[in-house]
């Protein structure tokens, strides 16, 4: 129905935002280091795409409040250089937090489940 | 070839989106994108340039992101064919503008906007939606009606003989000790009220109000002023007290202000209704009193140190001396 589509689909732009930018995170501590492509492929593969003009902008705004850190490569790049993210220490830190947060939520999630199949 | 120039199109008009960026953050944002959209062409090269420009975003909306998580207000630019239209726009508008302003005109020119009948002591205005009569002590704004009881001031609460039509009012009182505040200002913003303004016999501040919305008006204070916000409670009926020697200022919209020999400086300013000054004997003031559309009584000036500044604009109504 498309109503409950739209409903849906406002939702999940909804959660998406917060969850976003924790997944962004997960993802460049598992890697180490990756550039504005590579994320966007693994975000992909991930099916979470992500506009890349929405990307490098919050990449950006990761970086001006200090959880991200950049790098250029310049060297093997054909002309075109390479703006590289990896977490700074507060950024591996939030992203503790963010986790801890998570599994909370998680938590909470699995116990209003449980309530409902009690009175199903 | 054609493929770079359009790149270079997309990227000359981000760069223009951009300049209230320092020119370094800029650079290196052109750098990335410019990067990102070259390499994504040669690892598709099966893609239309136009839908990787596509999937990037307008420069306009990619600006607008980037500028936003600077906390800088974006302002879109224009080019030279959308300028064009907007001088057109705004031409049309002025032409608009004016046709609208001349009926306004005639209808003026026409109509009893203002009438002020100094003899009777009565002001009309906006064809009676305001009301302001003088002998009858009653100012009637809108559906508002609110008449005085013309006899001497009272210290406490108002009497049945001051109706003001408050269906289901609180009742709402409290005071505050201004030294102990370290409160050497006052500031009462309203909207729809009437306020009496007595002297108080100490240092404390106080209020007894009656008004429509539920809840006391909120109190706050900064930098040594003291705020009651009657603005927050719509159609107050309040008694004040005012301690010797704070500097008062009363502002609002629809009232009358009534000060009963003051003891502060004031400042008061009124759309919209009257002011009544009963000027304590005892005391020399320096009062200052303008009307746009009404009358005042004679108030003196006066260049004494010790003279209390009582300051009084009201717009549409009328300044009385008791």
């Amino acid at each position: 129905m498309l109503v409950m589509q739209v409903t849906l689909d406002n939702w999940k732009v909804q959660v998406k935002k917060g969850y976003l930018e924790f997944c962004l995170l997960l993802l460049i501590r598992t890697h180490g280091r990756l550039y504005g492509l590579e994320l966007l492929e693994h975000l992909n593969s991930l099916e979470m795409p992500l506009k890349e003009g929405t990307l490098y902008p919050l990449l950006n705004r990761l970086c001006d409040d200090g959880l991200l850190q950049s790098s250029w490569q310049t060297q093997n790049v054909k002309g075109h250089p390479r703006k590289f993210y990896a977490l700074t220490k507060a950024g591996r830190e939030a992203l503790g937090e963010m986790e801890s947060e998570f599994v909370r939520m998680m938590d909470i999630v699995s116990q209003l489940q449980k309530t409902n199949r009690g009175q199903a | 070839m054609n493929k770079e120039i359009i790149i270079e199109h997309y990227l000359s008009k981000l760069e223009r989106e951009l300049q209230a960026l320092p020119t370094g953050d800029r650079a290196e944002i052109l750098t990335e994108i410019r990067s990102h959209i070259f390499e994504a062409s040669e690892k598709h090269p099966e893609r239309e340039i136009a839908r990787i420009l596509d999937d990037m975003g307008t420069p306009e909306a990619v600006a607008a992101r980037y500028l936003a998580q600077k906390g800088v207000p974006y302002k879109a630019t224009t080019s030279a064919p959308r300028r064009w239209l907007r001088i057109l726009a705004a031409g049309m508008a002025g032409v608009f503008v004016v046709c609208v302003a001349s009926v306004l005109f005639a209808i003026w020119y026409f109509s009893p906007l203002l009438k002020v009948d100094e003899a009777a002591g009565r002001v009309t205005l906006l064809g009676g939606l305001i009301d302001v009569n003088e002998p009858a002590g009653e100012v009637k704004i809108g559906s508002m009606h609110v008449k005085a009881d013309m006899s001497d001031d009272h210290d406490s609460e108002f009497s049945d003989d001051i109706s003001l039509n408050l269906g289901g009012a609180t009742k709402v009182s409290g005071g505050e000790d201004l030294q102990v505040r370290k409160v050497k200002t006052l500031s009462i913003p309203f909207n729809n009220a009437k306020l009496e303004v007595s002297p108080s016999k100490n240092s404390r501040f106080e209020w007894d109000c009656k008004n429509l919305t539920a809840g006391a008006p909120p109190v706050s204070v900064n930098a040594g002023v003291m705020t009651l916000d009657l603005e927050k409670v719509s159609v107050a009926k309040c008694s004040l007290r005012i301690p010797d020697g704070i500097k008062t200022e009363v502002r609002g919209v629809n009232g009358k202000i009534e000060l009963n020999k003051p003891r502060s400086d004031f400042d008061v300013k009124v759309t919209n209704g009257k002011v009544d000054i009963d000027p304590d004997p005892s005391r020399v003031y320096d009062f200052e009193v303008k009307v746009a559309n009404g009358v005042h009584d004679h108030f003196a000036r006066s260049e004494a140190k010790d003279a209390l500044k009582v300051k009084v604009d009201v717009i549409n109504g009328v300044v009385k001396k008791e």
